[in-house]
Parts: structure tokens; sequence; C-alpha cells
């Protein structure tokens, strides 16, 4: 078998850049591992301190607490003490002051209980005076009302027999007309019923009368007369 | 032919109606004879149950001689134009109250005849319930002048005199 020499060389160039990298790597390698060893000791170290400094802090602070209240203790028997001395001047000042007071209140009562006396008579006074005024007014009123509502009655009843009268009259009338057409019927009917009776005792006498009492040459004459109106009148013709 | 003559004759003696129609009863029944065997003395018995002026006339005139086959034609013929004439004679209806006797029917026929048309009838009626004078009915015309009519008439014009008394 025969190798390329240039592929020998492209090969050497190859392993040898391989080479190069593989060690800059395994230099950086070795940095890296003792960075980590560092940090994991300062990283124990830190943990460590932490671990001791909360109970001493609130060792400090019972302490500091302790101290405040003592003098905060301190502080408040001095104002207690302080504050008895001016209780007792207050107390006093006030009972004077309350006395005064009762005594400016009892003339003030005094004044207003008289003033509210003169105004509750003023008052009574125009009251009374307000009541006889209104009653007056109301007497009035209750007579004028009176009135009015006696005219409004006595027109209403005026009006309402009025009405009553022209019903009565207009019902009087409607009577009166249908009375009368009533009695101008029975005239018609009485007056045909005794046209027929007449008629009849007319006919009965006159055939009666005039039949027995007409001579026979009057009743040629009277045919005769009727012959001659008859010609007069041109039934003829 | 002497019809005219006949009818002229025969109408001045016929006065009423009831006449005129016996008279044409009596012709119809020589009508109805004229074509049969000819027996003159029955033709003229039937003649002679009328007036006898009118019956004497209608003999002379119709059944006189025994006529031949033509001659019945034209009698025939004589008749039919008599009864045509008797038929369409004008009548004045009189209804009076009383009955009236010949003289009197005579005495209303001429004045009628006279007044009117010389072949004008009377058509007499008689009605009591008239009482007197007549009602006239001529030409389609009708006139009252009975005495029942002047009655009423009168009491028209006294009703309320006469209703003011019955009262």
């Amino acid at each position: 078998m025969i190798i390329d020499p240039i592929a020998l060389i492209f090969l050497t160039i190859a392993i040898t850049t391989l080479a190069v990298v593989l060690f800059f790597l395994a230099r950086a390698f070795t940095k890296n591992a003792q960075l980590l060893h560092e940090t994991e000791k300062a990283n124990a170290h830190l943990q460590e301190q932490l671990s001791e400094k909360p109970i001493r802090l609130l060792e400090k602070a019972h302490e500091q607490a302790q101290e405040i209240m003592d003098q905060a203790n301190k502080k408040a028997s001095e104002i207690l003490a302080s504050s008895k001395t001016y209780e007792d001047n207050s107390s006093q000042i006030l009972r004077d002051k309350l006395s005064d007071l009762e005594k400016q209140q009892a003339t003030i009562f005094t004044k207003a209980s008289e003033d509210m006396k003169l105004a509750y008579q003023n008052l009574i006074t125009q009251i009374q005076e307000e009541d006889i005024n209104t009653l007056k007014s109301m007497t009035k009123d209750i007579e004028s009302d009176v009135l009015a509502d006696f005219k409004e009655f006595r027109d209403v009843l005026e009006k309402e027999t009025i009405n009553s009268e022209k019903v009565v009259k207009e019902k009087i009338d409607e009577e009166y007309l249908a009375l009368e057409k009533d009695l101008d019927e029975y005239k018609t009917q009485k007056y045909q019923k005794i046209d027929e009776d007449i008629y009849k005792i007319l006919y009965r006498v006159s055939e009666m009368v005039l039949n027995e009492g007409i001579e026979y040459d009057k009743h040629k004459e009277l045919v005769m007369d009727a012959l001659e109106t008859a010609k007069k009148e041109q039934v003829f013709q | 032919m002497n019809n005219p003559a006949l009818f002229d004759q025969i109408i001045v003696k016929l006065r009423t109606t009831t006449e005129v129609t016996q008279v044409i009863h009596s012709l119809e029944e020589f009508s109805g004879t004229a074509f049969g065997p000819t027996d003159i003395i029955a033709q003229q018995q039937i003649f002679q149950k009328l007036p006898k002026e009118i019956a004497d006339m209608l003999i002379n005139s119709l059944t006189k001689q025994s006529p031949t086959a033509e001659g019945k034609i034209l009698i025939k013929r004589q008749v039919n134009e008599l009864l045509d004439k008797l038929r369409s004679c004008k009548s004045v209806k009189l209804t009076i109250a009383f009955q009236p006797d010949d003289a009197t029917v005579s005495l209303f026929s001429d004045w009628i005849k006279t007044n009117t048309n010389q072949s004008a009838l009377l058509d007499l009626q008689f009605d009591r319930s008239i009482v007197g004078g007549a009602q006239v009915i001529a030409g389609g015309i009708y006139k009252d002048y009975s005495v029942r009519k002047n009655l009423i008439n009168r009491y028209q014009i006294q009703r309320d005199e006469i209703m003011e008394l019955l009262k």
C-alpha cells in the first residue's frame, strides 16, 4: 500500500492541531477546578458565620429592650408625680370656676325665666287675639259659605222645579195630544156611525114618507126634470 | 133591398132595450130557419110574439112570399144587417123609483129619441131606494138626479145643524 505524501502532510497537520487544542482544554479545566475549590471554602466559612450571628443579635436586642423599659418606668413615675400636683391645683380652680358659673347660670336662668314668662304671656295674648280674629273670620266664612250653599241649593231647587214643571208640562202636552187624537178618532168614528145611521134613517123615512106620499104624476115629473137637467148638463152629447 | 127603411121603421117603434132584445131573439130564430124547408106560417109565428106593429112590419118584409134560394140568401143578409144595426143602437140607462106604465115608458122614450137620437133606446131600471127622480147613464157619463141624492146633499149642508140637534 502506497500513501500519498500530500495526504500524509495534511494528516500530520490535523493531528498537531488537535494536540494543541487538547492542551489548551486541559489547562482551562485545571484552572476551573482550582477556582471551584476556593469558592467551596468561602461558602463553608460564610455558613459558619451565619449560624453564630442571630443568637448574638437576639441577646443584644433583649438587653436593649430591658434598658428601654427601665427608662420608661422611670419617666412614668416622674409624670405621675407631677400630675398629682397639677390635679390638686386644678380641682381647686375648677371648684371656684364652677361656683362662679353656678352663680352666673342662676342669674341667667332667672332672667331667661322672666323673659320667657313675658314672652309666654305676650304669646298667649297674641294667640288669644288671633283666636278671636280667627273665630270672627270663621264665623264670617261660615256665614258666607252657608249663604252661598243656600243660594246654590235654592238655584238647584229652582232649576229642578222648573225642569220638573217642564217635564210635567211636556207629559201633559203629550197626553193632551194623544187624548186629542183619540178624541178626533172617536169623533170621526162617531160621525161615521151617525152618518150611516142618519142615512139609514133618512132612507127609511124617505121611503116610508115619500114613496107613499109621492104621486105617480109627481114621479113622472121628477124623472122628466132629471132628463131636462141631464140635457142641460150635456150628458147626452 | 129595403133594409134601411125597415130598420128606420122598426126603430121608431122600439122604445126600450128589452124590446130590442126580444126583436133580436126573434130575428135570430128566424135566421135559423131561413135555409130550411120553407114554412111561412111557422116563420110568421116567430114574429107574432113581438108587439103587433113591429111583428107586422117584420112579417110583411121578410115572410110574405115564398122565396127562391137566391131570395133566401138576400133575406138572410138583410136579417144579419138588421141585427147588426139593432145591436149597435145606443141606449140611455135610466134608473127610476117607480114602475112606469106603457104610456109613461113611451113618454120617456119619445123624449130620449127627440132630444138625443132617433135610434136611442131606453134602458129602464127600477130601484125604490133612490126615492124619486132618476139616475142617468149615457155615453159613459153617470149622473144622479135622484131624490135620495138631493136628500144626502141637503143633509151634508145641514149636517152640523143636525148633529147639534142629536147631541
